[in-house]
């Protein structure tokens, strides 16, 4: 018997958030561990069953990277990132440590809910064969053959633009940093210059969009990086 | 005062001369070897080279000397005639001896002059820039020189300022006027001083303003890091402020609007779920109205840097549109824009609240289905932004006043109320943008145009191709 994939645990020391959270998801069927420390959430991270974790990013006795690192020194559960915090260079460093994905609080508790599905949807992909063949509204994504198609019509895409196409693909419905997509595409670390990506994007967006400024598929999260829509 | 010196020089002279003929007629009386009285008369012009400040003292009384010795001590006395060879043959060496004699005790006493002086002048400077190591503060540095500059000259009307008083006096003059110095320090004097001044006590002015120039330039560098220091300081401060009130109040926003959320689904009861949907739509308005208000900080409070850099535009118009829809339900949005990707530099999070507060106060003055275009236009320095809606308007004596803050009299409806805070954010960051920003009343159809202008150049760049 697979097991499912729902078993979450919710590192936040805001009492409040804490209690709708798990009242929440536990309504919606995930199993909720809860805990207001990092000290606390990590022991017990290591002595129980997870598959996702939601991490506040301003926790009492750690600071919120540092939780993400210790994780991810040997284990690859999804953690999304919940944050008060709207600078953008944070978040960055959260997702460039390693987390899946974030929330800037307030937020929602559909998004919540969407960005949790997603994840654990990416983490069960990891275990199983990947299609070879993406596929988001009218846009169908075939890797094998290396081919575009947007309602029926090919697209005729770049090697670069594929490549962009195919990684978000990959992460889709999760958030991609500027960082991670300049390492993918040209193989080391960039700098911060993102003006090659941003042309690239915007030149990606002119074959698939309808108006390139009210994207369908590929949207913008400013200052952080990109997501291609899940629906 | 000069014609005093001159005049105690000649007495001195005259003195001299006169007690060496006492001395000699004295000799000459008791008949001693008449060949010392010379000596009298030697000694007379070493003595007088010793205590008189010209060469003319001793050089005239080296000739004096000679004749007075010829007419009151060779024979036949009292005339300038000599009948003994040898006394020639004397008074000739005794003139060319004591015009050595004068010359050497002139240079013997002007090298000790001058090493007095060059000692005065290393006192002075050793002095100065001692105190100069434990001034902090302009005024003590200038005090310090004025201070200096007063034993240089040995006077007391002298004094240092930054800033050369206009016009000056005229019996003053400024002091020291060629030294290059970043910091600007000049010395006033009264004329007359200036004009005695010698090369010694130049020498040593230049020197002393010299090094008040450098005092006041290491001063003034270390207000300014001190100065820097405080302003990082005071942004560090204010940053943290911020964030930690955007924290306090996005933490119980975050579970008020989701605990709402939660219970306007769960619950079975029509009055609960209105209820719930009220409070969530409170606490939307709420964090709109914080997210408002920290704009509007970062913004207003001054010297914050924007983070600009170089986005594009439609990616910004693409964040503020889907935020707006999502948060609107069904509106009808149209974008015209050039198909060129259009980089311009700006803090793309703040343009896309411009954005976003546009398309709301529109969203709130329409009356049926909102319908709102966007056509951006490139010009050839800076790109403009027209966001058109299809509302009432906006009154004509509303249309002055539009971009102050707190200012609602548009009429507002039940899609909810404005914070009175959206436009006057949007002009502000508009303008830290250094841009520009106009309403005015659509004349085809009812409805209001709100026209921004960004530069499409960043400043710095602009400057450096001047």
């Amino acid at each position: 018997m697979i097991p499912i994939n729902n078993r979450l645990l919710i590192i936040e020391d805001d009492p409040q958030i804490r209690h709708f959270m798990e009242y929440f998801l536990t309504e919606k069927g995930f199993q909720c561990q809860v805990a207001d420390t990092a000290q606390e959430g990590l022991s017990i991270f290591v002595t129980q069953a997870i598959d996702l974790i939601i991490l506040d990013l301003g926790l009492p006795d750690y600071d919120g990277a540092e939780v993400i690192q210790k994780v991810r020194e040997w284990s690859q559960a999804p953690i999304i990132v919940v944050s008060a915090r709207d600078q953008e260079c944070e978040k960055i460093k959260a997702l460039d440590l390693g987390a899946d994905d974030y929330l800037t609080k307030p937020f929602s508790s559909s998004e919540l809910l969407a960005r949790i599905k997603v994840s654990l949807r990416h983490l069960s992909q990891m275990n199983n064969e990947r299609a070879p063949i993406f596929s988001v509204g009218d846009l169908i994504l075939d890797i094998d053959r290396r081919q575009a198609r947007l309602a029926q019509e090919d697209v005729h895409l770049t090697p670069l633009e594929f490549q962009l196409l195919a990684y978000l693909f990959k992460n889709q419905g999760k958030v991609v940093t500027h960082q991670q997509l300049l390492k993918e595409l040209y193989g080391y670390e960039y700098g911060t210059d993102t003006q090659a990506l941003r042309a690239l994007l915007a030149g990606l967006r002119r074959k698939i969009e309808e108006n390139p400024a009210k994207p369908r598929y590929i949207k913008t999260e400013i200052g952080v990086g990109y997501r291609l829509t899940d629906q | 005062m000069k014609n005093k010196t001159t005049l105690y020089h000649i007495t001195i002279t005259v003195s001299l001369l006169l007690a060496a003929t006492i001395a000699s007629g004295l000799l000459h009386y008791y008949n001693v070897q008449s060949a010392n009285i010379v000596m009298f008369y030697l000694l007379a012009v070493i003595l007088t080279a010793q205590f008189t400040n010209q060469r003319s003292y001793g050089l005239f009384q080296s000739f004096a000397s000679a004749l007075l010795i010829n007419w009151l001590f060779t024979e036949p006395y009292f005339t300038l005639r000599v009948t003994q060879s040898d006394w020639i043959i004397t008074l000739i060496f005794l003139v060319i001896v004591s015009i050595i004699m004068n010359t050497l005790v002139m240079h013997l006493k002007e090298a000790h002059d001058h090493s007095q002086q060059v000692s005065r002048k290393f006192k002075i400077l050793y002095q100065l820039t001692d105190r100069l190591l434990d001034v902090h503060t302009e005024e003590e540095t200038l005090e310090a020189g004025t201070q200096a500059l007063k034993q240089a000259l040995t006077i007391d009307e002298v004094e240092l300022v930054k800033q050369l008083p206009q016009p000056l006096p005229t019996n003053k003059m400024p002091l020291s006027l060629k030294i290059k110095k970043q910091v600007p320090v000049y010395g006033i004097i009264p004329a007359e001083n200036k004009e005695n001044m010698n090369v010694m006590q130049e020498d040593l002015v230049e020197s002393i303003i010299e090094n008040i120039a450098i005092s006041l330039e290491r001063i003034e560098h270390l207000q300014q890091r001190q100065a820097a220091e405080r302003k990082i300081e005071k942004e560090r401060l204010r940053s943290n402020l911020l964030r930690s009130i955007s924290h306090d109040l996005r933490t119980p926003l975050t579970s008020i609007m989701g605990s709402s959320e939660w219970i306007q689904q769960m619950s079975e009861k029509d009055e609960v779920k209105k209820l719930a949907h009220d409070i969530y739509k409170e606490a939307t308005w709420l964090t709109s109205m914080v997210e408002n208000i920290l704009s509007l900080t970062r913004v207003q409070t001054g010297d914050l840097q924007l983070h600009k850099t170089i986005e594009p535009l439609e990616e910004v118009l693409g964040v503020a549109i889907e935020r707006a829809e999502r948060m609107n339900g069904h509106i009808q949005i149209e974008v015209d824009a050039p198909n060129d990707l259009l980089l311009v530099p700006m803090d793309a999070k703040l343009m896309a609240q411009v954005i976003f507060n546009l398309l709301e106060n529109s969203i709130r003055s329409a009356t049926a289905q909102p319908k709102i275009t966007i056509q951006v236009k490139k010009m050839t320095d800076h790109v403009a932004i027209h966001v058109r809606d299809f509302g009432p308007g906006i009154a004509e004596k509303d249309l002055p006043h539009v971009f102050e803050m707190f200012y609602t009299n548009r009429g507002t409806n039940d899609r909810g109320r404005g914070t009175g805070l959206g436009l006057a954010i949007v002009q502000a960051i508009v303008h830290a943008h250094n841009g520009h920003i106009s309403v005015s009343n659509i004349k085809e159809h009812s409805g209001a145009e709100f026209v921004i202008t960004l530069p499409l150049q960043k400043e710095d760049e602009s400057h450096d191709t001047h």
